[in-house]
């Protein structure tokens, strides 16, 4: 494609040159190819070295460990040794089944709540709304902070069980406001009316009108907290204590930490030195394997979501 | 109340009943642990919970005394303004340079392709980000220190040399943010006039000339307010991928007022400090919001509020 642009333009010169064209109109398209090239050029090395680091990581974990300070593009001794045990460990697999819990749990609580949220407050002419519209704004701006969250998620008993991870993060105000927003400016106000005068309630006109109007919206927000929740590490961290509710990204994390040892417990530690020593892998290997199983689900998706994920950007910032 | 606020009140029902739930949780989840800022006076006690413990002993300001006395605290607190400074600095104007080529590329695959990659990184999590930043950088096996050996020099502990950690940082939030970053620029690009550029280029105007005297103009509302928001991110750095980064080792430079928090008050149980920490922190930040709003609203008439 931008090589064939290349070459149109270089063929307008030629031309041109035949013609005996003014010299300063010459100079201008030569120039402009020429910066056409600069830029494609520019972005072309910005892209590779923004996803070289996926390559690099991806083709250490498929090489033979002795190898691994020589890769720079592809892998030396291939081997996916690494694959295969990362997967055959338990605190793996118990780690992707978390993962797939808390988020599907997670994205559940998320959009009802938000739902339930966005949904009234789009209707302009609700008593009430905009006094919920501020007392929901300030939590914006005013939060209590790590601690106190902890001593309350302690005081609730949520503490080591799957509630402590989706039930504090129910609510993204910044997702509810793109939801609302759409409600607001998508949502013809006449169907409504019509449908109100036809007798269905505002129940019904949810179910019935609002939510197959708002397919992509939705499917943007779901997004953005299935991301979230996927990648969350951190309140997993301070909130489970038993390394059998980890989700695998605090796997990752811990193995990352601790390069293999704790992870892995002594038996294990002692069982993986054996069976390393016929195989082709170390820890290294092993984390890296790992961060490539946990990136691959979102590199996978990603392509298909895209613009979902554009489009939730683009109609969050119309409203800031 | 007139009727008609009366029939709508009767209409809405079942609205208010499902605001019930939303509000519920904002008042459990957001404005609790508001109030439970009082912790940060009070000498808490495990046993007792937030309410039933005692008021700070002989000074209610006893925790913030003694952080502000401690000459650890302002390390940190300098370490947080050094590193927001820098990151802000460099990671705020990247993505605008960025959207600015992007905005000269034609429509096509390579602009469609390059930019969709631009934006992947933003999606992985900050374990996997540190992880393979990690692995880039490892003594022994990393492409870094291969290329460096193979310049014949002694190969670098980054991650454990203090003067490396605030370049890493910043590179490592420049990869993870910056392509998502033009996004909202690329969008307020997209609202030019075309025929500005055509009347520019009847005029004689190149596309470097172009991109300065019309695209910069155009989106220089978005840049006013997107850093009015990002100021307080002069305090507020990202604190996962600094937990992650930092080592005991280079403490002395990455040691921020959020991992500090965490760590005095979650790791060493300090609930009270931790708090008192926390909230001397937010104060400092909100008051920093405030007065960059305020200076804007001055100097270009731009407010978020």
């Amino acid at each position: 494609m931008k090589n064939d642009q290349f070459v149109n333009n270089s063929i307008v010169i030629k031309k041109r040159n035949k013609g005996a064209i003014n010299t300063s109109k010459k100079f201008k398209v030569t120039t402009d190819t020429l910066f056409n090239i600069i830029i494609v050029a520019i972005i072309s090395i910005i892209s590779v070295s923004l996803l070289y680091p996926f390559i690099y990581v991806i083709s250490v974990s498929l090489s033979n460990y002795k190898l691994a300070a020589e890769v720079t593009f592809y892998p030396k001794g291939l081997t996916f040794d690494a694959y295969g045990y990362i997967f055959s460990l338990k605190n793996v697999q118990s780690g992707y089944l978390n993962t797939l819990k808390y988020t599907f749990t997670g994205v559940f609580i998320n959009m009802i709540m938000t739902i339930l949220c966005a949904y009234p407050l789009s209707k302009k002419w609700l008593p009430g709304r905009t006094a919920v519209n501020i007392f929901i704004l300030v939590t914006m701006y005013f939060s209590g902070g790590l601690i106190p969250l902890y001593l309350l998620v302690d005081a609730l008993g949520m503490r080591n069980t799957m509630w402590s991870l989706v039930v504090p993060a129910a609510i993204s105000t910044w997702n509810m406001i793109i939801v609302r927003t759409y409600f607001l400016n998508n949502i013809p106000s006449e169907i409504e009316e019509s449908c109100y005068i036809d007798g269905a309630n505002e129940l019904r006109l949810l179910v019935n009108i609002y939510l197959p109007l708002s397919k992509p919206i939705l499917a943007t927000i779901s997004l953005f907290y299935f991301i979230g929740h996927w990648n969350s590490w951190f309140m997993p961290s301070i909130f489970l204590d038993d390394s059998s509710k980890y989700p695998i990204q605090l796997v990752l994390r811990n193995v990352m930490v601790t390069s293999g040892s704790s992870f892995l417990g002594q038996s294990q530690a002692a069982e993986l030195g054996k069976f390393m020593k016929n195989q082709e892998i170390d820890v290294n290997s092993l984390n890296n394997a790992l961060t490539i199983a946990v990136v691959l689900p979102i590199i996978f998706i990603y392509p298909f979501c895209q613009k979902y994920f554009i489009k939730g950007v683009m109609i969050g910032s119309l409203k800031g | 109340m007139n009727s008609f606020t009366k029939n709508n009140i009767k209409r809405g029902w079942i609205l208010y009943i499902m605001l019930v739930f939303p509000v519920v949780w904002y008042v459990v989840f957001c404005y609790v642990p508001m109030g439970g800022i009082i912790v940060a006076f009070k000498d808490y006690n495990v046993y007792r919970g937030i309410i039933e413990s005692p008021w700070s002993s002989e000074d209610i300001f006893k925790h913030f005394k003694a952080f502000l006395g401690d000459r650890y605290f302002w390390e940190v607190l300098l370490n947080t303004f050094i590193i927001g400074t820098v990151n802000t600095a460099i990671n705020f104007p990247a993505p605008i340079l960025l959207a600015l080529m992007f905005n000269e590329l034609k429509d096509g695959p390579f602009k469609r392709i390059s930019q969709t990659v631009s934006y992947l990184p933003y999606f992985i999590s900050t374990v996997a980000i540190v992880s393979i930043v990690i692995a880039m950088l490892s003594p022994s096996t990393g492409i870094v220190n291969n290329i460096i050996k193979r310049f014949g020099a002694e190969p670098i502990n980054f991650i454990m040399e203090p003067k490396y950690f605030i370049p890493i940082y910043v590179l490592t939030n420049m990869w993870k943010n910056i392509g998502w970053g033009t996004i909202i620029y690329i969008a307020s690009m997209s609202n030019v006039n075309p025929e500005l550029y055509e009347a520019a280029g009847i005029e004689g105007a190149g596309r470097l000339r172009k991109m300065w005297h019309i695209t910069l103009p155009a989106i220089k509302p978005t840049i006013v307010i997107l850093l009015i928001l990002s100021m307080p991110g002069i305090l507020a750095v990202d604190f996962e991928t600094i937990l992650l980064l930092q080592r005991p080792q280079t403490y002395s430079v990455s040691d921020v007022i959020p991992t500090y928090v965490y760590r005095k008050g979650l790791l060493d149980s300090r609930f009270d400090y931790g708090t008192a920490l926390g909230l001397f922190f937010s104060i400092v930040n909100m008051g920093i919001i405030y007065s960059s709003n305020k200076f804007s609203k001055k100097a270009a008439d731009i407010s978020i509020w």
